[in-house]
């Protein structure tokens, strides 16, 4: 027992020694996860689905008018106050939403989702990895 | 047997670095040599605003002309304009950017790529970064009832983001059934606005309109959107 007191002390001064910079890590590192991001989905998870949902295309119109993912809806930033009444139509809450752009480093989906989520209330929602060439290549 | 390892591969050999070090010198001259007074623009803009632009200014420091080859954005909403494609030695340059706002809110990260023939050494991004600050925030623009739900009011918060006060004067709902009132919590400051149906026994899709009596020549309005489904 007299052995055994000093090794747990000298356990937990370890162990709160390697937190110091774990915290200061988690909490200063520059490409520290962002809480406010959303998640994001692989095109084929969704694809597996049974549950309903609404695809979001953040595409341009012009885009989404050459080709999407069936049933998806158009609400783009680029004429957000037009578009934002049919999905008000179409989305009832609680039901989850998966936004798209076009692929890479679009962000547009991201910047969508973002603002639905503020001003919709849409608490399940995400952003479809890899965008519409992602789906396109896994039909 | 093994081979023995000729002088003409052999990493020890005196001349080898004479050779890593010419082939070195070799490939850097084969890279596109343009520099660029600034790679990241940040902008401000706001809500409402048509566009914004940015110029990127770059000189050829190389000793041989540079063609840029091709320009790819981001986003449908920046487009790059370029005065001419290619640039003797010591020549300057710009590329403009345009970043067409929309009705787009917020941060907004906006990138193009150059691509340049000969190539660069490491591909070169440009960012155009235009923060578009809402005057007047809404916690909440859609607002939802579900058939036969209690019909609980929903209360929307209203901050006033900009240095004027804004005046909220009047709000209506484009459905009777719809009801609107609202409360300055803060004088030009912040607002509590309840939205409440009569009943949600049947389907609703109506707005609600807060007027402002700013800017004086065109009073701003906000709408919330209501929907019973």
């Amino acid at each position: 027992m007299r052995v055994f007191i000093p090794a747990l002390r000298q356990a937990v001064f370890l162990m709160l020694l390697a937190a110091v910079p774990s915290i200061a890590a988690a909490l200063l590192h520059p490409s520290r996860p962002d809480p406010s991001r959303i998640p994001q989905v692989e095109a084929a998870a969704v694809k597996s689905w049974t549950k309903r949902f609404v695809w979001v295309d953040a595409r341009p119109p012009a885009e989404f008018q050459r080709d999407a993912i069936p049933g998806a809806l158009s609400l783009s930033e680029d004429d957000w106050d037009r578009s934002i009444d049919a999905f008000a139509d179409a989305w009832e809450p609680g039901v989850p939403v998966v936004v798209y752009c076009g692929g890479g480093d679009c962000g547009a989906s991201e910047s969508v989702a973002r603002r639905l989520k503020r001003e919709a209330g849409v608490a399940d929602i995400f952003v479809l990895r890899g965008g519409f060439d992602a789906w396109r290549h896994t039909r | 047997m093994r081979r023995p390892i000729t002088k003409r591969y052999c990493l020890g050999s005196p001349t080898a670095p004479v050779l890593l070090l010419l082939s070195l010198l070799m490939v850097g001259s084969a890279r596109a040599q343009l520099v660029w007074e600034q790679k990241l623009i940040e902008l401000r803009a706001q809500p409402g605003d048509e566009k914004v632009e940015a110029a990127y200014r770059f000189r050829n420091a190389g000793s041989f002309p540079v063609k840029i080859a091709k320009l790819t954005s981001s986003c449908g909403c920046t487009t790059a304009q370029l005065a001419k494609d290619t640039y003797a030695p010591g020549e300057a340059g710009e590329i403009l950017v345009t970043f067409k706002i929309g009705s787009r809110i917020g941060l907004q990260k906006k990138t193009i790529e150059v691509r340049t023939d000969p190539p660069a050494a490491d591909p070169v991004v440009l960012g155009i970064y235009t923060d578009i600050t809402e005057n007047v925030e809404l916690d909440r623009k859609i607002v939802f009832w579900s058939r036969g739900e209690p019909p609980v009011a929903r209360e929307i918060r209203v901050k006033v983001l900009q240095a004027d006060p804004v005046r909220i004067v009047r709000a209506e709902a484009s459905d009777p059934r719809l009801r609107v009132d609202f409360q300055e919590l803060v004088a030009g400051r912040e607002y509590l606005v309840r939205l409440s149906p009569a009943d949600t026994a049947s389907a609703l899709r109506g707005d609600v309109t807060l007027h402002a009596d700013t800017p004086a020549a065109a009073p701003q309005t906000f709408t919330i959107k209501a929907r019973i489904k």
